[in-house]
């Protein structure tokens, strides 16, 4: 008892961070299911949302502004898509995966503009930035409220994804491209549809993550979308199940080695679990093997 | 009789619960040019996949030069999955990867043809001298070696000449027509001395003019380099003039052996082929 | 030995000339200019680029952990050249840490060298088994980790934990990090003109067929990963003299993204195009585009946007621009090859004399 006492902190915290995680994580897990490309800008996306509610509440209230975030978000990910990945879609894939390390570049750099370079303050999200008691732990309602809206999210998307006509040609685009494209889905839709949903996601994941670590800078999204990336491949990248188990192993994990006192290795740990199941089951938890025809 | 180049003995490939080669035993002699024929799908690719190493076949063996060069049983998963007949000979493993098996003396064409495309059809041929040529890292950046680079090149450029393609060294493998990239690829497969040729369908995509080039083209070979021959082949004027004997898959299972004209009147061919006909 | 053609003896011409130049540039103009710093970094870029190169490239293996085999390089280099008499002041937190002895430069830098390629052997062992994107995310992963470990507190008292490693030898003259990225590049273009040379790009353009003609895939690839760190090491240990003090918190993998960057500007497969990519990178980043970080006034007029941070948004501009529209890079996969430009010349003048008739 004494044991859950004293890590409870660290477990609430772990689902929390794994919740937001997660949601980010998604957006990787379904752009890499449909155009088999790792989109390194979506961990900025993620930065941009924190930055434009930061701007948005100076300029009205909040009732607003979190719609308006939400908005900016989705469309910030539709032009990346339309403008740095469209135009490569014949292209290699190491082209498109550079050109997507190019707008990660290019979004920090705007923003480093934008902010000067100073870390901005999240504003304060009245009722979820209050401080509840749980047993012996004092945290924020965001810590309790992130694991549940992350499934309901989940549950809503999953639902759309077997039950609306462009979910099933998500499902159908991931399987086979070409084929599909023959079969009369407009592939450029579903794309795009795919990248709003993962900018969405991403902006609500903000809203959470960033009401817990109160500043936003250029990078904050680089180390959260690398670990939500790490989650998707353990899960097994084009799962969305895979990505939410793997983003919450993932909280849960760093947060207890934190709380053992082994913070430099946080982050190393995530990627050590990264290599270890790229090695022993290079398609993680739940993916598909693909073999290559000789 | 003569001595067995290759010879596979109840080879069984099987991916999942699909029987792909369904125990496969054939052989290839010395200078012989033998044919794998069977409609698509019938499991001749694979079977070439298996003896050069890119499957690992689920039981059975391989044998090159009276030597054990692939052998294997059902492990693992698959010893629940595995659905053929089991033979208490192959109960080691030898299991080589696809280059161990060139270094050995099988050289293989792709039926979708794979040159280095960037590289110029020298360099696609000097590449086959790579393997056996004596040196290592340091010597070869240092120039130390310049007299095995020297015999490299004499030996890649002997074989452009043979094959008639020196005119062309200097052109990107990528941008020949579809003949020459066919015959490119032959040509570098004996850059690696062979002592046996696979060859996976040859004359795919081929004019009839152009298949009746192949065809002296091969028998030339065999010729030339005194080596027996094993292909893959869809076109029977070809099969049929110049493959000495012939196996028939269908379904993974070798239905029909011997020369072209037992293979040409066997009815398990011909239904094969052409179907059975249910009223019959 | 080979008889040198025409276009290499320009080639050497050409070189010997750029090194000669930088000799007299450093006794005419001021050694603190701008120019120097961004030659210095340059040189040093122009060698990790090529070495990235050398893997991107030439071997079509997609790794993105060169800023942590830079950080090794650099790490190592320090380690062991910092002067005995300074041990105590630079580990102050570590009662002077437990290496008490310090190498001369040289060696130094072969060590870092050697350090980065036993790493990258390591390494390479589980992950060059993986594919494409895989292992992109693999070699980036383990970047990481190398940093978290170098700053971990345990090993203080040989990496000095998170704190700076400094007042280890430097270099003043430009030449110094002209002459040894010189030899390195020198070096990694004689291995891609070299029989594994020829074996690393086959296995670019197709493993299978690779496989098929005798090469032993995981071999080459192991072979050109650590050769590519070895180069990296160094990189990183000219990189640590360069800026006099190294830390650990500075190889993210932003640096790495930065390099690749560098190779896709010069070319994917082109040696001289990752050389030429690399000063103009440096050049554009730390001098040339300056002007846009400065708030400007055109008599009373200020010229809107330019601030601070303005000259990194352009430049970003920039890259994303040549990696959609020139996808080639500057350079392709070609070289600067005097021999066909000399040999198009000929054909130019045949031509027009042909015509003139």
């Amino acid at each position: 008892m004494d044991f859950i006492n004293t890590n409870l902190p660290y477990l609430l915290a772990g689902i929390s961070v794994g919740g937001q995680y997660a949601l980010i994580a998604i957006g990787y897990t379904m752009v890499y299911g449909i155009l088999r490309l790792i989109n390194f800008a979506h961990g900025d996306v993620f930065m941009c949302a924190g930055l434009i509610m930061i701007y948005a509440v100076t300029w009205m209230p909040l009732y607003a502004a979190i719609p308006f975030t939400l908005l900016m978000t989705v469309l910030i990910g539709f032009l990346i898509e339309r403008v740095a990945y469209k135009p490569l879609r014949t292209a290699p894939r190491m082209s498109v995966m550079i050109s997507a390390i190019g707008v990660s570049y290019l979004l920090q750099n705007v923003a480093l503009y934008i902010t000067g370079g100073l870390a901005k303050m999240y504003p304060t999200i009245p009722w979820i930035s209050n401080t509840v008691t749980i047993g012996t732990a004092t945290t924020k309602v965001v810590t309790i409220i992130t694991p549940i809206l992350t499934l309901l999210l989940v549950i809503a998307l999953v639902t759309f994804i077997q039950k609306t006509k462009i979910g099933m040609a998500m499902r159908a685009v991931s399987k086979d491209f070409e084929t599909s494209q023959l079969m009369g889905i407009k592939i450029n839709n579903v794309i795009s549809a795919t990248f709003i949903i993962g900018s969405f996601l991403a902006a609500v994941g903000s809203m959470l993550y960033f009401t817990n670590y109160a500043a936003v800078i250029p990078t904050s999204g680089a180390m959260p979308g690398l670990k939500a990336f790490v989650a998707a491949v353990f899960g097994g990248i084009g799962s969305i199940p895979g990505a939410v188990i793997g983003a919450f192993i993932i909280g849960i994990c760093e947060n207890i080695i934190k709380g053992l006192g082994w913070t430099t290795f946080s982050d190393a740990f995530t990627f050590a679990l990264l290599i270890i199941i790229l090695i022993v089951k290079p398609t993680g938890l739940f993916g598909e093997k693909a073999n290559e025809k000789v | 009789m003569s001595e067995n180049v290759l010879r596979l003995d109840h080879v069984t490939m099987q991916f999942g619960g699909v029987v792909a080669v369904n125990d496969l035993s054939m052989e290839v002699n010395d200078k012989e040019i033998v044919a794998l024929i069977g409609p698509n799908g019938a499991g001749k690719t694979t079977a070439f996949n298996c003896i050069t190493g890119v499957y690992e076949p689920t039981n059975g063996m391989v044998s090159f030069m009276g030597k054990t060069m692939v052998c294997n049983h059902p492990q693992g998963k698959m010893k629940k999955l595995y659905t053929g007949n089991l033979y208490p000979e192959f109960s080691h493993i030898v299991s080589p990867t696809p280059d161990q098996i060139t270094r050995l003396g099988i050289a293989r064409t792709f039926q979708n043809i794979r040159l280095f495309r960037s590289l110029t059809v020298f360099d696609n041929v000097l590449i086959a001298k790579h393997m056996r040529a004596k040196q290592n890292v340091f010597t070869a950046t240092l120039r130390l070696n310049a007299k095995e680079e020297k015999r490299m090149r004499d030996e890649a450029m002997a074989l452009l000449q043979e094959q008639h393609l020196e005119h062309l060294k200097d052109d990107i493998a990528g941008s020949l027509p579809y003949g020459l990239q066919r015959r490119l690829e032959i040509a570098r497969a004996l850059a690696t001395d062979p002592k046996l040729l696979l060859l996976d369908e040859p004359a795919a995509g081929m004019n009839p003019q152009e298949t009746k080039e192949l065809t002296d083209f091969i028998s030339q070979i065999r010729h030339e380099y005194n080596i027996p021959i094993l292909m893959i082949e869809h076109h029977m004027d070809l099969v049929m003039a110049i493959a000495e004997r012939i196996y028939v898959l269908d379904f993974g299972r070798l239905i029909a052996s011997g020369t072209a004209a037992e293979v040409q009147d066997n009815p398990d061919v011909i239904n094969a082929y052409l179907g059975v006909d249910e009223d019959e | 030995m080979k008889k040198l053609s025409k276009g290499n003896i320009i080639t050497i011409a050409l070189i010997i000339a750029i090194y000669a130049l930088v000799f007299v540039l450093e006794k005419v103009i001021d050694p603190n200019s701008m120019l120097f710093i961004v030659l210095k970094k340059g040189a040093i870029y122009a060698l990790v680029a090529v070495s990235m190169n050398l893997l991107n490239g030439f071997t079509g293996l997609f790794s993105l952990g060169q800023a942590g085999f830079m950080l090794i390089g650099a790490y190592t280099y320090a380690i062991f050249t910092i002067p005995v008499e300074y041990r105590d002041a630079v580990y102050q937190y570590f009662d002077g840490g437990i290496v008490q002895f310090s190498i001369p430069v040289i060696p130094a830098l072969i060590l870092a060298g050697l350090a980065a390629a036993l790493f990258a052997f390591l390494i390479g062992l589980p992950v060059l088994r993986l594919k494409s994107d895989y292992l992109a995310i693999a070699t980036l992963g383990f970047a990481e980790i190398i940093r978290a470990f170098f700053q971990w507190d345990a090993l203080g008292p040989v990496t000095n934990g998170s704190n700076l490693l400094r007042k280890f030898p430097t270099f003043d003259s430009t030449l110094f990090p002209f002459t040894v990225a010189g030899i390195c590049i020198l070096l990694i273009v004689l291995l891609i003109n070299s029989s594994y040379g020829r074996a690393f790009k086959a296995i670019r353009d197709d493993e299978i067929a690779a496989e098929a003609m005798g090469i032993n895939l995981f071999k080459h690839k192991e072979m050109s990963f650590v050769i590519s760190s070895f180069f990296a090491g160094v990189g990183g240990a000219l990189l640590a003299m360069f800026q006099t003090t190294v830390q650990a918190m500075a190889f993210k993998s932003a640096m790495t993204y930065e390099i690749l960057l560098i190779v896709v500007i010069g070319g994917i497969g082109s040696v001289t195009g990752s050389v030429l990519a690399s000063f103009l990178f440096i050049a554009c980043s730390e001098w040339w585009l300056r002007f846009l970080d400065a708030e400007t006034y055109i008599g009373s007029f200020k010229v809107p946007l330019l601030r601070a941070g303005f000259r990194k948004v352009i430049f970003s501009i920039i890259i994303m621009a040549v990696v959609l529209f020139y996808r080639q890079g500057i350079m392709g996969d070609r070289e600067l090859n005097f021999d066909r430009m000399l040999k198009k010349r000929q054909k130019f003048i045949e031509k027009t004399q042909r015509e003139g008739k």
